[in-house]
């Protein structure tokens, strides 16, 4: 062992002294240094870090919820929302008696099938759903069960507080809340984000008790006309809000699969193109108004019917003389409509066509718009079937936004379910003069007055509207016993507030209307029961005038009959 | 100089018995917190609950059907329907004080008249009382 000596350290005593000194204070004030850093480190982490270290422990189900947004009608009413529901699971590796537990489960939870049940407990993974979306009832029924392995989860599930009535509007979702129909699936990202982002619902220009107006309306007049569908729109004639919407048959979004038949899961309204027959003559009235055409004295031959290619075109009321313009329309004359167009020509009423937004398909918010079906060749023959209505198919969407610019003033809106769309996409646009739109409108008020669509007047509210019925095309014709009947209308006519298009598909006639299919007898009604309900709803007053100034003029031009 | 072990070792004692005050009480208060923030998202989940229930037992099919059962109502007719212009308006009506707007006075003390007798005032009017309509002006409530 060697002991350290004072000759040992080459250094002298004083120096050394000094320099240990320094050293000592240098290494006490690393080392301070350090454990003031380590302190103010522990404070941080006993105050800061442990606050988020708890929000992330505690995040339950509560939290998850939302997942998308609700959806509301321009009232506020609700119309679809997310509930927290229990969903239960089980690990069937901790599940005992898989047959026993199966069958005690399957009695206390509805829809539930034992033997499936068991076979899911006694499978070998460590996961198993026995019942999604149970209800408070089935969940505690379980829980008092005692089954070990059973486990609950919480999820969420969207309801559809109005059932039926918002099926092909509001549309539904997946069983993971995924859109797939409706605006739950075209605004599906949209309801995700809003609920992220606490925006608040997703207002609709929807009002639930007009809906319900027309939904009963339509469902009586399918009933009592033994119809396959029936189809309604009721649209803000100045904006072109659509405030009601519905298609028949339908079903309920709660429990989409519930369905019997995919006809259900049609929209009828915006979705279904059909030939809509005469109500199309509101638009060559437009058109030869519009561009001079023809004036409101001017007669036309309706005398015999035209003979064009290998087409025949003949009037179902055929009055068999010269005919003027308010006459054609009231009588629905087809040989008219044909002769006007013929004068037009086939390029300026394509092109009228274009301008109202018919031959394209529509840009609106449901995926389930449908695309018109135009003809593919505009030639005489066309030109002319397609000025009153045939050879041509589009939606009853397309028919209720087109006679909203025809009878508001003369502008064009895009058509839309939202109560306050995006600025940017506003399409608006003139597309008749105003003098045409009034015309339009004391030639419509004149068909409900004393023409096809007399049974459409609704007392005190001023109805205009056009009738149109169409035989639908089967292979290689027409078949005169299944129609489409429909009748689109406006009101208070001299100040159109909202315009209404009714449709049914393939209605019989019956006593009440004396065997006759027709849409004045079959779906003017419709309307005349469905504006009294929804005008004091609207805030629309009854009109103290009891007919459009311009139509007393047009009611002097007619020839009177002569009954024989 | 031997005293410095002794100082710190106190003060240490001191600053831990106080931090570790300080955490407990952050602790208690983290606690609550997350009770509170439970609770608000526990309400809001029965908000929705509640809301939808409401939805649920306010759809227009279930009011009409419950309508239809117990109440004697049915749609207005255009008739019943009249704006203010053409209600024929009896002259101590319109002078009455009763069909007068109320006069929204702030109290000012001394200066200020006691309100009309307003209803003590009127002609009992009977049986001419004016129908209870709802009146609308032309496109109102858009």
């Amino acid at each position: 062992m060697r002991t350290i000596t004072a000759q040992d350290t080459p250094i002298a005593p004083g120096r050394t002294l000094r320099s240990v000194r320094s050293r000592i204070i240098f290494t006490v004030m690393l080392f301070g240094l350090a454990f003031a850093g380590l302190s103010v480190r522990v404070v941080d982490l006993g105050l800061s870090a442990e606050a988020s270290a708890w929000s992330a422990a505690r995040s339950g189900a509560a939290d998850m919820l939302p997942a998308r947004a609700d959806i509301v009608d321009r009232n506020g009413t609700l119309l679809a929302t997310d509930l927290k529901t229990i969903s239960i699971s089980a690990n069937p590796q901790k599940v005992q008696h898989s047959g026993e537990a199966a069958q005690q489960l399957a009695q206390v939870l509805g829809g539930v099938d034992p033997a499936v049940l068991e076979r899911r407990l006694s499978s070998t993974s460590s996961f198993a759903w026995i019942k999604r979306k149970v209800t408070p009832e089935e969940q505690h029924a379980v829980n008092q069960l005692g089954i070990p392995g059973i486990t609950f989860r919480d999820e969420i599930q969207r309801l559809y507080p109005q059932g039926s009535l918002t099926a092909h509007v509001v549309g539904y979702n997946s069983i993971d809340n995924e859109g797939l129909s409706g605006l739950e699936r075209a605004f599906d990202e949209e309801l995700r984000d809003r609920a992220a982002d606490n925006e608040g619902p997703l207002r609709l220009a929807l009002d639930m008790r007009v809906q319900h107006a027309m939904h009963e309306e339509l469902g009586a007049a399918m009933r009592q006309f033994n119809a396959a569908g029936a189809a309604g729109i009721v649209m803000d004639a100045r904006t072109s809000q659509v405030v009601a919407l519905v298609s028949l048959p339908d079903f309920d979004p709660n429990d989409p699969g519930s369905a019997a038949a995919d006809r259900q899961y049609m929209n009828r309204a915006s979705q279904g193109v059909y030939e809509m027959g005469s109500t199309f003559k509101t638009y060559t009235m437009a058109l030869a108004l519009e561009h001079g055409v023809a004036s409101m004295d001017d007669a036309y031959d309706a005398t015999h019917p035209i003979q064009i290619s290998r087409f025949t075109i003949r009037d179902d009321h055929p009055k068999a003389r010269w005919l003027n313009l308010p006459e054609i329309f009231m009588y629905s004359s087809n040989i008219g409509t044909a002769r006007i167009v013929a004068d037009a020509g086939n390029g300026l009423q394509k092109d009228f066509m274009q301008t109202l937004g018919l031959l394209n398909r529509p840009d609106f918010e449901l995926p389930e718009t449908g695309t018109p079906m135009v003809p593919e060749n505009w030639r005489n023959v066309q030109s002319m079937t397609v000025s009153y209505g045939y050879g041509i198919a589009v939606s009853g969407l397309q028919v209720a936004n087109s006679i909203a610019a025809l009878v508001n003033g003369g502008t064009l809106h895009r058509p839309t379910l939202l109560l306050n769309p995006d600025a940017r996409d506003d399409i608006s646009r003139q597309v008749i003069s105003a003098e045409t739109s009034e015309q339009v409108q004391a030639l419509m008020r004149l068909v409900v007055e004393k023409g096809t669509g007399r049974n459409a007047d609704a007392p005190g509210y001023l109805v205009g509207g056009k009738t149109g019925t169409a035989e639908k095309s089967t292979y290689g014709g027409y078949n005169r016993d299944a129609l489409v009947t429909s009748f689109v209308a406006a009101f208070p006519i001299d100040d159109p507030q909202y315009v209404v298009f009714v449709m049914l598909d393939e209605p019989k006639g019956n006593e009440s209307t004396y065997g006759f299919a027709g849409a004045g007898w079959t779906a003017a009604p419709i309307v005349r029961g469905l504006v009294p309900r929804i005008a004091p709803l609207l805030g629309v007053a009854p009109s103290k005038d009891d007919s459009h100034p311009m139509t007393r003029e047009l009611v002097r031009m007619i020839t009177p009959e002569v009954r024989s | 100089m031997k005293h410095i072990s002794l100082i710190t070792f106190l003060i240490l004692l001191v600053v831990s018995y106080g931090f570790y005050q300080l955490q407990y009480e952050v602790e208690l208060r983290q606690d609550r917190v997350a009770k509170l923030e439970n609770q608000i998202a526990q309400d809001k989940a029965d908000i929705k609950v509640l809301e939808a229930e409401w939805a649920l037992l306010s759809r227009p099919k279930r009011l009409q059907q419950l309508s239809d059962r117990f109440l004697e109502l049915a749609p207005i007719d255009p008739s019943q329907i009249r704006s203010v212009d053409e209600l024929a308006m009896r002259e101590e009506h319109l002078e009455g004080a009763a069909f007068a707007p109320r006069q929204e006075k702030a109290p000012t003390g001394e200066d200020e008249t006691p309100p009309a007798l307003a209803v003590a005032e009127v002609p009992s009017v009977g049986a001419e009382r004016l129908p209870l309509v709802p009146v609308f002006n032309r496109g109102a409530g858009q």
